[in-house]
């Protein structure tokens, strides 16, 4: 009967938390709360992650999590005090590490769901990452894994394009350093807005024999993924996408990091910072990814693809490659 | 990430309400995003190794680099087919395969986007009303064979399926024009644009030539078309399209009883279609169309002797209007197999007091399902069948089966068999019939044609030598065809007419031969496709000069080559042997031409121009089509395209 009572006391206790979130937390720091999860908002793939994250942590210290939003986070007037906040998504990013920049002795604060560029360009606009105690989980892939991939998937491609955006210009000299390493010539075509995507197109793809697609708003669209996708289809230059979503739209193949992974791989980083004189991980690379290919239009197109799965082994083999 | 879309939605739409700055900034909403299910089953061509029969596909270059500006005139590339151009409500092109064509039908079905263009009354195309501009053409599949259960009514011995271009690719105003020899004179202006999720396409265009030198078969046409698509939501769209024809062409032979006069025919359509697209292999769709054809042909003999001077008031004129209704399911069962079944109604109405008693009405209903079972890695089953029901010849059922089997990867094999039936036209049923019975002896029965029926055989071999930048497609063939519907000229009716007002039932047909394409690319800046057919027909020809209705052999090649500097040439040539078409008394001889192109595009900003010099029939050899008075000559033109 106690423990029932204890555990409605706790309910109770948590709801309250989660309705009068500010109010509560600026009169009184849970001291025993040693973990925030942050989400950039309530919304599925947020949680999602989070869910992940509390599954894979190492709580061997009875670590209590907490979450809360980014927007419940900003109300907030009490310093962070906790060992660790996970930051899931760029809102919560910037909302924890505005949050901690003021704080003599900030928490540990990892970065999770948010792209390399997105994640690079907050830590410059706060001074860096020196001295500080941030690290982060990019979201997106490393430019030499999706190019491993699109050779595993169309091994005669010798050509690869890319349009890019105010957002992916700054990677053309990765995307050009990793095709000169693996063969390939890097075609490529600078799109100022999105009424030139199609000049893009016209002028990369007489040249590709595939094209990556590289996650930009300028780029790709709701309103440009229509034209772009139709366009390369019938230039028959397969697309090499970077979400599930781009897939089943009419990619030929794409890789990215599911929110199991993605939670996974952030409960290890932070596993790593918890443990005694642990300390937190740099920031890395999704290690863990899935690989989706559109078998309809890999037939379409008169490409024969491997499994999925084998396809993610080879991927992990090429990675570890020397 | 297996919640709903809807959640996700709801998360990208917070995103951007709570993001971290202005929506151009990259942030984790780009990888979250979904996108529409742009290359739904409609979209995606089928791999010619997948399908159950030869299937040539016309692409966007080919259309362009050729140069042609009536579209008839693509089908020419295509094995096994015949262009011709015969005069019937004004100048018309012919369009058939392995023959058995004449002027009014030619046994084939022609879509544009899932619209059958087939004139209810007659069976055949108007392709002088077409409302299709070149430009909007995605591409052209062409089914070599009987494919009712795959492509629906009428698909007897092939079927033309044109695909338009999503306005989404189109989006900026295009303008051309082409002006040459023979009074040719074409125009098209269009504009495309759209949101987020909503593209549109508005076409307005002018056709016009002289036909013919020496024969007044002047055509002008002018039309208007739109299209519209609407993303309602991630998997769900509807595509709107609506247009309007006008043609006036000049037609009669000048004759006491076909004088010199002017015909007008005018259509008008309308098209919705709501696509559910879970994926590539998973949707939905539903489709209405309502089309209308109105043909105006009315005229007053000259005086006639016999008669003592009097003259007849004749009237051709005809009103067809199509109204059609089309469900689709498609799905996947686990990786292998495909399936996609669906249902169709369909009434069409004629009124045409020359050649139909009183009003018509056709209710066409069908029930159709096909599926395509990769059965191991290397063996392809494709099976398929149509039950189809009308108020005219009752219940039919056209299966369709097909095995493909990659020998090594690049190289398939296939055999398929597949049967169809053609119905008889309105006009069929309306007419005086014959039906020859069993002993062969004629008996008058009006109105009870059977349809006639085919049952093809065909093996193929598709090859892709990648090597040597080629792809080959070769068809064998061996198809019998019975219950033969003949059109019989009357010498009794009066007056004249040029309908013939007997239908016959009698003669069978075998037919036997092989067809191939190649396509090839020697060098980047260089293609050739060469289809070649060799078609041997043998028929007892009691009511139709069925056997000799087939070139026997036709060769068509298009070079094509880009030069550094945008320039751009082709080279094609036709060579054929002669032939004679159903119903005429004299023989196409056979002929060969060479047709020349040379085009220059510019760029200068967003706008780009393409200026192009056509010559046809360059070595202007006199040869004639269908009849022996339309002799083709050389002709020249040249085109300016703009698009910005």
């Amino acid at each position: 009967m106690q423990n029932l009572a204890a555990a409605l006391f706790r309910v109770a206790l948590a709801v309250l938390l989660a309705v009068f979130a500010d109010v509560s937390l600026a009169a009184t720091p849970v001291a025993s709360a040693q973990v925030l999860i942050v989400l950039s908002a309530d919304a599925a793939i947020y949680e999602d992650v989070a869910q992940a994250f509390q599954a894979g942590l190492t709580n061997d210290r009875g670590l209590r999590i907490e979450t809360a939003t980014a927007a419940q986070l900003s109300t907030r007037t009490s310093p962070l005090a906790y060992e660790l906040v996970v930051a899931v998504g760029s809102a919560a990013a910037e909302a924890v590490i505005a949050r901690s920049d003021a704080m003599a002795q900030p928490p540990y604060v990892l970065c999770l769901l948010i792209p390399r560029q997105a994640f690079d360009a907050l830590a410059a606009s706060r001074g860096g990452l020196r001295g500080r105690r941030i690290s982060a989980l990019y979201l997106d892939q490393p430019i030499s894994r999706q190019l491993d991939l699109m050779r595993l998937a169309l091994p005669n491609a010798t050509r690869v394009s890319a349009l890019l955006g105010s957002s992916s210009r700054p990677l053309a000299g990765e995307l050009r350093d990793a095709g000169r390493q693996r063969g390939l010539t890097v075609v490529t075509a600078d799109i100022a807005d999105s009424s030139g995507v199609y000049a893009g197109l016209r002028e990369v793809l007489p040249n590709s024999d595939a094209l990556l697609a590289l996650p930009d708003p300028v780029v790709f669209n709701a309103s440009t993924a229509y034209g772009l996708l139709l366009t390369t289809y019938r230039a028959q230059v397969p697309v090499v996408g970077f979400s599930e979503a781009l897939v089943k739209a009419g990619a030929l193949v794409g890789l990215y990091s599911s929110s199991k992974q993605v939670g996974a791989q952030g409960a290890e980083m932070a596993s790593r910072a918890l443990a005694p004189d642990g300390a937190l991980p740099p920031p890395q690379w999704p290690r863990q990814f899935t690989v989706r290919v559109n078998y309809s239009v890999a037939r379409s197109l008169g490409i024969v693809l491997p499994d999925e799965a084998m396809l993610a082994a080879a991927l992990v083999a090429a990675g570890k490659a020397p | 990430m297996n919640r709903s879309v809807a959640s996700r939605i709801a998360c990208c739409a917070l995103v951007m309400a709570t993001g971290p700055a202005r929506a151009d900034d990259l942030s984790e909403r780009e990888f979250l995003t979904d996108f529409p299910t742009v290359l739904s089953a409609s979209r995606l061509r089928q791999n010619a190794a997948q399908t159950p029969q030869a299937v040539t596909v016309i692409d966007q270059d080919t259309i362009r680099t050729s140069g042609v500006r009536e579209i008839a005139e693509l089908f020419r590339l295509v094995p096994g087919f015949n262009v011709s151009y015969a005069n019937v409500n004004g100048l018309q092109p012919i369009v058939t395969y392995h023959g058995l064509g004449r002027e009014f039908f030619s046994r084939l079905q022609v879509l544009i986007d899932g619209r059958s263009m087939n004139n209810a009354t007659l069976g055949g195309v108007d392709w002088s009303d077409l409302p299709l501009a070149l430009d909007d053409i995605e591409r052209i599949e062409v089914v070599r064979g009987p494919s009712a259960a795959t492509q629906g009514v009428g698909a007897f011995l092939g079927t033309i399926n044109f695909v338009t271009k999503h306005p989404a690719q189109q989006r900026g105003a295009y303008a051309s024009v082409i002006a040459g020899g023979d009074g040719i004179l074409d125009a098209v202006a269009r504009y495309a644009g759209g949101g987020q999720a909503f593209d549109l396409r508005i076409t307005a265009a002018h056709q016009s030539d002289d036909g013919f030198r020496g024969i007044a078969d002047q055509r002008r046409l002018d039309f208007a078309t739109m299209r519209g698509d609407w993303q309602l939501g991630p998997v769900d769209s509807v595509m709107l399209q609506a247009g309007a024809t006008s043609r006036n062409s000049d037609a009669g032979a000048g004759s006491t009883f076909d004088p010199a006069r002017n015909e007008r025919s005018d259509t008008g359509y309308v098209q919705v279609r709501w696509e559910r697209n879970v994926d590539a292999d998973n949707g939905f769709s539903a489709q209405i169309y309502y089309y209308r054809f109105n043909f105006g042909d009315r005229f007053v003999t000259d005086p006639i002797p016999q008669f003592g001077g009097l003259r007849v008031h004749v009237d051709n004129g005809s009103t067809v209007s199509r109204a059609d209704i089309e469900l689709q399911h498609t799905f996947s069962i686990a990786s292998t197999s495909r399936w996609v079944w669906g249902a169709s109604a369909r009434e069409d109405v004629a009124e045409a007091t020359s050649i139909l008693r009183g009003d018509q009405h056709l209710h066409l209903s069908r029930l159709f399902g096909h599926v395509e079972w990769q059965m191991t890695t290397r063996a392809l089953l494709n099976v398929g069948a149509m039950v189809e029901h009308n108020n005219l010849a009752g219940t039919h059922v056209e299966p369709q089966i097909a095995v493909a089997y990659t020998i090594v990867p690049g190289h398939v094999v296939r055999l398929g068999i597949s049967r169809a039936s053609r119905n008889p036209t309105l006009f069929e049923e309306s007419v005086g019939s014959i039906i020859v019975g069993p002993g062969g002896v004629p008996v008058v029965v009006p109105g009870s044609i059977r349809p006639e029926s085919i049952a093809s055989t065909e093996f193929d071999y598709l090859g892709d030598l990648p090597a040597l930048h080629a792809s080959v497609d070769v068809k064998l063939f061996h198809d019998r065809l019975s219950d033969l519907i003949a059109l019989v000229n009357d010498s009794t009716a009066f007056p004249p007419s040029t309908f013939p007002r007997t239908i016959v039932n009698g003669d069978g047909a075998r037919q036997r031969g092989a067809e191939a394409q190649l396509i090839w690319r020697p060098l980047p800046a260089a293609s050739l496709i060469l289809s070649v057919a060799h078609v041997e027909t043998a028929s007892t020809d009691r009511f139709a000069a069925y056997s000799t209705s087939v070139p026997r052999n036709t060769l068509h090649a298009l070079w094509t080559q880009r030069f550094p500097g945008s320039w751009d040439s082709a080279i094609t040539w036709h060579q054929q042997s002669g032939y004679r078409p159903l119903g005429m008394t004299s023989t196409q001889p056979g002929f060969g031409r060479l047709d020349l192109r040379l085009a220059r595009q510019m760029r200068a900003g967003p706008t780009s121009v393409e200026i192009a010099g056509v010559v046809e029939n360059a070595l202007d050899r006199q040869y004639t089509e269908f009849s022996s008075a339309n002799v083709a000559r050389r002709r020249a033109w040249l085109s300016v395209n703009l698009s910005y």
